[in-house]
């Protein structure tokens, strides 16, 4: 269990990379998520699954502070982004194309991209994801379902003017 | 809508390969014969690889010395929980283990046997109705004897004032209990109980009090013994050391 920790802090670290899009506050995020698991580690049941533990920590942190952590996101997604439009080179489409995805990811829901994360980014069983936003499965799966749908039509609706920016 | 075509749900778990090898051909079969379905898994499955490979830039770069200094204190707690939380299953087994003994050998001090609840009703309801027994007689004692397993031997308490006024037998949580009330002539009933453990043991002989009554009870070889009346401790204990070595009333 505990043996598994720092494999749990690598998983944690990517899903709030992806929730702020930034290294500085994705750390801060997790520092926080580890700061409250060590004031909460009385509480924990070790028959309990400690990375969903710790997932529902940082998930509920990132809640609390979701504003504060949107505006920067958006503002470290904007950056980025234009200094990838004013430079990007033919073979850098892809990496753009990502960019432009993570991008259009910021204006989902809040819990649309938690359950896309989760699922995406950390391959989560549907069971282990519902558990961590304490939803039933079939909550997160309207929610998977209902984010990526969107995400699909903001990209494919931003498409023309990313392409040109690219060009 | 096609029988075949998959529900929408269908789509997302083949998209996170959740689906089964059948399953899976099954959505494949569908998605070749419907380009509209085959762009929106290919826009999910790209969506899914985005983020992904957004993610992995995270750890591209080790951890702050902030992350892994809490990693260690974390781990410190979480293993010293696990022992907290062990010895506190091993205190409440613990305490289970004392209080499960503690009924077992402490009830039976202080409030005696089960079966006395038993005799003692038995007791107070032939006692206020005496009349109810059936008339003994040395075929009849002999029969309910033998439906115990005891060896036919009704102790004569005439010496001691006392006419046996009946017997019946009494079903009980520990087996059949005979029952012998006996009178003297101011009406006072004391009621003999006797039945056949399957346990030899020795019992000495034990008093206590319940709604008014004195029980007495002991246990010799395989025979349990029992008194009830509304007598004194000493009274009770005088009857109760004659019974065993009275006469037969036979």
């Amino acid at each position: 269990m505990v043996d598994d920790l720092h494999a749990h802090i690598l998983s944690l670290r990517r899903y709030a990379y992806v929730l702020c899009r930034n290294h500085t506050d994705a750390d801060d995020l997790v520092q926080e998520t580890l700061l409250k698991a060590i004031a909460a580690a009385r509480t924990y049941r070790p028959d309990r699954d400690l990375r969903a533990w710790l997932f529902s920590i940082l998930h509920n942190t990132f809640l609390s502070h979701r504003r504060q952590y949107a505006r920067r996101a958006r503002a470290a997604t904007f950056l980025k982004a234009s200094l990838q439009d004013a430079n990007t080179l033919p073979g850098q489409e892809k990496y753009v194309e990502a960019q432009h995805t993570l991008r259009m990811l910021s204006r989902l829901t809040p819990d649309q991209q938690s359950a896309l994360i989760l699922v995406a980014a950390e391959g989560l069983p549907y069971e282990e994801a519902a558990k961590i936003l304490d939803i039933p499965i079939g909550t997160l799966m309207s929610r998977l379902a209902r984010g990526r749908e969107k995400l699909r039509q903001l990209v494919g609706d931003d498409g023309p003017n990313r392409l040109k920016a690219v060009k | 809508m096609d029988k075949e075509e998959p529900l929408e749900f269908e789509l997302h778990c083949y998209v996170d390969g959740v689906l089964d090898d059948e399953a899976m051909a099954r959505m494949e079969n569908c998605i070749r014969k419907h380009p509209e379905m085959a762009a929106k898994v290919r826009d999910y499955l790209q969506q899914k690889d985005d983020i992904r490979s957004f993610a992995r830039a995270a750890t591209a770069t080790g951890p702050s010395a902030a992350i892994n200094t809490l990693e260690r204190q974390l781990a410190r707690r979480l293993k010293r929980n696990a022992l907290y939380w062990w010895r506190r299953v091993g205190v409440i087994a613990a305490l289970v283990v004392v209080g499960w003994l503690g009924h077992v050998v402490y009830v039976p001090l202080v409030e005696g046997p089960e079966f006395t609840n038993e005799i003692l009703q038995a007791h107070i309801l032939t006692s206020g109705f005496p009349d109810e027994m059936l008339p003994i007689s040395e075929e009849r004692i002999g029969k309910l004897f033998a439906r115990i397993g005891e060896i036919e031997h009704l102790p004569d308490l005439r010496s001691l004032g006392f006419q046996p006024a009946g017997a019946q037998l009494l079903p009980s949580d520990e087996g059949i209990v005979l029952h012998v009330p006996y009178r003297d002539a101011a009406g006072t009933t004391i009621s003999y109980f006797l039945f056949h453990d399957r346990h030899k043991a020795e019992v000495p002989l034990h008093l206590l009090h319940r709604e008014g009554f004195t029980i007495a009870y002991w246990q010799h070889d395989y025979s349990r013994y029992a008194l009830a009346a509304q007598l004194s401790d000493e009274q009770t204990a005088r009857i109760a050391e004659f019974v065993e070595s009275a006469p037969d009333i036979f």
